[in-house]
């Protein structure tokens, strides 16, 4: 497999809990970035001139590509296609969404291009949580949004929402009431994530100073029954964070975690070809200087694998997914693997090794124990 | 032979630390040449790491400059010392070698705890000495006030001192000026039999130990045969030679001479620093003066990480104890920690450094334990026995009481930071002395204190009390018997022998509370409860918890995160190996030390 990441580094509003590369942008801001991402794509796309016409995968997200109007989308995807990006070899383009973004003008004009699949993060149906973590968007805004996709999965489009658990003030009933509402809705796919507070961002700020409280005690409950109830609708875990419909996982997404390659374009963007993953500057003002700098390669940060390395992420990232990883292709300790097998924590099945039960929740430390 | 001897001068330079002795050493190396201007790195003697990076000198380094004098070419042997009080043996070492030292004293600072100690170590060992005032270009130097006190001090014209600064090199060649007028030139016998003192030496994997000497009378040769008195053992030699940072091969090495020579020595057991080489032939009839033996001060478990390296951890000590003969051990085991040994250390600094150069320079992965002092226990028969570890004190029915080391402390300080540092020395179970003036600035502060209350943090908080200005000097003073007992810390309600600890009585709460806390803090959450218990003889003074994990996983893994995660893994994957499994409990290396950083916690509560 061979995917292809867009990074659209701005949001109307940053969330409280964010860490990643993002702003919010005036208009003048939108169109340099794309003028920038057209030369950062031509150029990329030079170093892999093998790669352009076999992409199978194609993630647009950010921040919020829906920030982005109709005209100016468009941009990028006449980029694409002048580049002789294959659609005939394109199994999925997912776009990232949020509810207060979510416009017929945006999503018609991106299916149009041959977006398939949308990814819209509600990541809560209780108002007083949204506001908590500083969401832009209401509940109603995000029901109707989400009303608005079901009705195009008659067209072929596939529909996934995110949500987070383990939010500060948030109750495990809270919780469970949103994935019990939500699975109940004509989609596809489901990702929940429990929130990681970074230090850095205005929510790690607030927990720091004691105005909020995030009770780690609650995860593993959260998560658990959280698994059963999605499970019990027809939805199957494929990844820790991630369930799907038969058929329906996210196969730009599966080829990270099943280390296939990949080019990422924008602001901190990863890629993954060879041994090599690397990444451009990931402030905008750095990414943005380094363009006009025509991309030079050795400012981009990198990570040559050896042969430890590539064992430690084969394991790691195997035992994210349901599927596991490969006994005969990565060696592990057997007293280790039966340690963990013995706590009801790990299976072996047809040479796998896989997850099971709480073992999901202790998956680091499981990790560690095994590299 | 006089006139060989007329231009070698052999000296020390000694100092307080941080007053600028090893960047005075390097501005000699420079100005006489030694080593080319663009080989100079900064303080080039500091050659270990570890140096380096704490800025201050361990060992001590010689090296041979020579200096062009109109008078004709000198050969200078210099030896920098350490300025920690932890190593003034080391210091010792070295003026057993020379005719003269150096005293730097920092001019900003005046005289300072370990001015005092080396210059009396020298006067001791009957040293020409050579006062220097250092830092006289910094803003808050006062060349004159610190020129009449170190005048007054050695009965030296103050107007003669030379007052330099070493960083930028200022007037640096009035010290070598000084060094030939002044230090006499060695007075040896060419013509008697070898007498060598080995006053260092280090172990070279290929080249077997490399000895440093001092030729005293008599000269050595490559190809002669040698003796070590003490040992008996006698080698070849095969190699002789002077330092300019790096090995100068040479002939032979005449009376009055500083370098070293090679004889494929590769048990390390015949070479004893302080020792004496002669000839096997017609061999010298008695031995040079040599060294007193260090007693070692405080004492800790040192257990490799894994049970396969204690073979490798045995062989890392006998090669560190080459040149580093404070440290002392035996072996012990410890119920938690398996087969070790007890280690002798001079003082928590020489400790610590022993720690770190095993790691860094044998790569062996250990824990250390909660260093103690050595403890007289007197038994119900009427005799006593010596222990240096807490898990070797009989049953309370077995004895009447337990003494403790004394030590008697010198406190020097600026006169505004003497009610702090009371007030700290009475925490300390401190009995005040006396109080001296040496200037209308500062002053002596003198203590009786037991040896396990300066042991640990005595020395942060002293600097911390006293902005950093107050030093610090003690010595050994006798036993005394105090109310000590024996506290016991339990994991999950087994007593772990490594954590046990003898203290006073009326500390003991405090000291369970703080240690139970900061084991909370440092032990990792496992897949069960973990309970921590400080108790005395069985009863539970104290609890804290570690709840179980319930969560350990990274939510959320796209492209952009797997690089950064994976080395998290790895680090944190680092981490465990260094955590040693007591019972079915994780323990990380830096626990068996929180003693160490109970600080923060007790100074809080004590003030």
């Amino acid at each position: 497999m061979l995917g292809l990441y867009i990074h659209t580094p701005f949001c109307e509003k940053v969330c409280d809990y964010c860490d990643f590369s993002v702003l919010s942008a005036p208009d003048r801001l939108l169109d340099e970035y794309l003028e920038l991402l057209a030369v950062e794509m031509q150029l990329l796309f030079k170093r892999f001139p093998d790669f352009t016409q076999k992409f199978q995968t194609i993630y647009w997200g950010g921040g919020t590509p829906s920030i982005l109007n109709a005209k100016r989308q468009n941009k990028i995807f006449d980029m694409l296609w002048s580049h002789g990006v294959g659609v005939e070899n394109l199994k999925e383009f997912s776009m990232e969404l949020n509810p207060e973004s979510c416009s017929q003008e945006v999503v018609e004009n991106a299916i149009q291009n041959g977006v398939n699949r949308f990814s819209l993060g509600i990541q809560s149906f209780k108002e007083h949580l949204l506001q908590k973590v500083g969401r832009a968007h209401s509940v109603k805004t995000a029901l109707v949004a989400l009303e608005y996709l079901e009705s195009l999965r008659s067209q072929g489009i596939s529909v996934s929402v995110d949500l987070m658990f383990n939010l500060p003030g948030q109750s495990v009933e809270d919780f469970l009431e949103d994935l019990e509402f939500l699975v109940k809705k004509p989609i596809d796919h489901i990702s929940f994530y429990g929130l990681t507070v970074a230090s850095n961002t205005a929510l790690g700020t607030k927990i720091k100073r004691g105005e909020l409280f995030v009770d780690d005690n609650l995860y593993a409950e959260m998560y658990l029954q959280g698994v059963k109830i999605v499970e019990n609708n027809g939805f199957k875990r494929y990844e820790t964070s991630n369930f799907a419909k038969i058929g329906k996982e996210s196969l730009h997404n599966q080829n990270y975690w099943d280390r296939g390659f990949y080019l990422g374009l924008g602001p901190g963007a990863h890629s993954f070809v060879g041994n090599t993953r690397f990444f451009a500057p990931e402030s905008y003002a750095q990414w943005r200087s380094w363009v006009q700098a025509d991309c030079p390669e050795k400012a981009l940060n990198k990570d040559e694998l050896d042969f430890e390395a590539i064992r430690t992420e084969s394991i790691w990232l195997g035992l994210r997914c349901s599927k596991g990883f490969d006994l005969q292709k990565v060696k592990v300790s057997a007293s280790k693997l039966k340690k963990w097998t013995d706590k009801g924590m790990l299976q072996i099945r047809n040479n796998r090794v896989s997850l099971r039960d709480e073992g999901w929740i202790l998956m680091d430390r499981i990790v560690q124990d095994l590299l | 032979m006089e006139k060989k001897h007329k231009f070698i001068r052999n000296f020390s330079i000694i100092a307080h630390i941080d007053h600028g002795k090893s960047t005075l050493a390097d501005r000699l190396i420079e100005k006489t040449q030694t080593v080319s201007s663009n080989e100079m790195t900064n303080q080039l003697l500091d050659s270990m790491d570890l140096e380096r990076e704490r800025g201050i000198t361990i060992k001590a380094h010689a090296i041979r400059m020579v200096y062009k004098h109109p008078d004709g070419e000198y050969i200078l042997n210099m030896i920098d010392t350490p300025g920690h009080v932890d190593f003034s043996y080391e210091v010792s070492r070295s003026l057993a070698a020379c005719e003269g030292a150096v005293l730097v004293v920092d001019a900003s600072q005046g005289i300072e705890a370990q001015t005092l100690s080396n210059l009396y170590l020298a006067i001791e060992n009957d040293l020409t000495i050579i006062p220097v005032l250092n830092k006289v270009d910094l803003p808050g130097a006062d060349p004159d006030h610190s020129a009449q006190l170190v005048g007054d001090l050695l009965g030296y014209d103050p107007d003669l001192i030379p007052r330099i600064s070493a960083k930028s090199g200022l007037n640096v060649e009035a010290v070598l000026e000084k060094i030939v007028q002044e230090i006499p030139p060695p007075k040896g016998d060419e013509e008697a039999p070898l007498q060598a003192l080995i006053f260092d030496s280090v172990y070279d994997t290929y080249r077997g130990v490399i000895n440093y000497i001092r030729v005293v009378h008599g000269s050595l040769a490559v190809g002669q045969k040698i003796k070590m008195m003490k040992t008996g053992a006698e080698y070849m030699v095969t190699e002789v030679g002077t330092f300019s940072m790096v090995r100068n091969p040479k002939e032979k090495l005449n009376s009055g001479m500083v370098g070293y020579f090679l004889a494929n020595v590769k048990t390390i057991s015949d070479v004893k620093i302080g020792d004496t080489i002669t000839h096997s032939q017609n061999p010298s009839l008695t031995a040079l003066p040599g060294y007193k033996d260090i007693l070692p001060m405080i004492f800790s478990g040192i257990y490799p990480i894994n049970p396969e390296d204690y073979k490798d951890l045995r062989e890392a000590l006998e090669k560190l104890k080459l040149n580093d003969s404070a440290i002392s051990w035996e072996p012990e085991t410890s119920e938690a920690l398996g087969f070790g040994f007890r280690a002798g250390f001079l003082g928590l600094l020489h400790m610590e450094i022993v720690q770190e150069r095993l790691d860094r320079e044998f790569g062996v992965d250990i824990i250390t334990t909660v260093p103690n002092v050595e403890y007289h226990v007197h038994l119900n028969d009427g005799s006593f026995i010596k222990i240096e570890s807490p898990s070797k004190l009989p049953d309370p029915s077995r004895y009447e009481y337990i003494e403790e080391p004394y030590v008697r402390v010198q406190l020097f300080t600026p006169k505004e930071y003497v009610g702090a540092l009371m007030g700290l020395c009475d925490e300390k179970r401190g009995e005040f002395s006396t109080m001296e003036y040496i200037d209308e600035h500062k002053v002596i502060l003198k203590y009786e204190m037991p040896l396990a209350e300066i042991m640990f943090d005595f020395y942060d908080r002293l600097k911390s009390v006293s902005r950093g200005y107050a030093g610090l000097d003690y010595e050994a003073s006798g036993y005394r018997k105090n109310n000590l007992i024996k506290l016991d810390i339990l994991l999950n309600g087994d007593p772990v022998d490594a954590f046990s600890v003898i203290i006073h009585r009326e500390k003991s709460v405090h000291y369970a509370n703080a240690i139970c806390t900061k084991l909370k803090e440092l032990i990792p959450r496992q897949q069960f409860d973990v309970a921590i218990q400080g108790a005395i003889g069985g009863k539970i003074i104290s609890r804290t918890t570690v709840k179980a994990v319930r969560k350990d996983v990274l939510a959320k893994c796209y492209g952009g995160d797997i690089s950064r995660k994976r080395k998290l893994l790895e680090k944190q994957k680092e981490g465990k190996k260094r955590m040693k499994n007591i019972g079915s409990v994780e323990v990380p290396q830096k626990a068996f030390l929180a003693v160490l950083s109970l600080s923060d916690s007790s100074s809080n509560s004590s003030s």
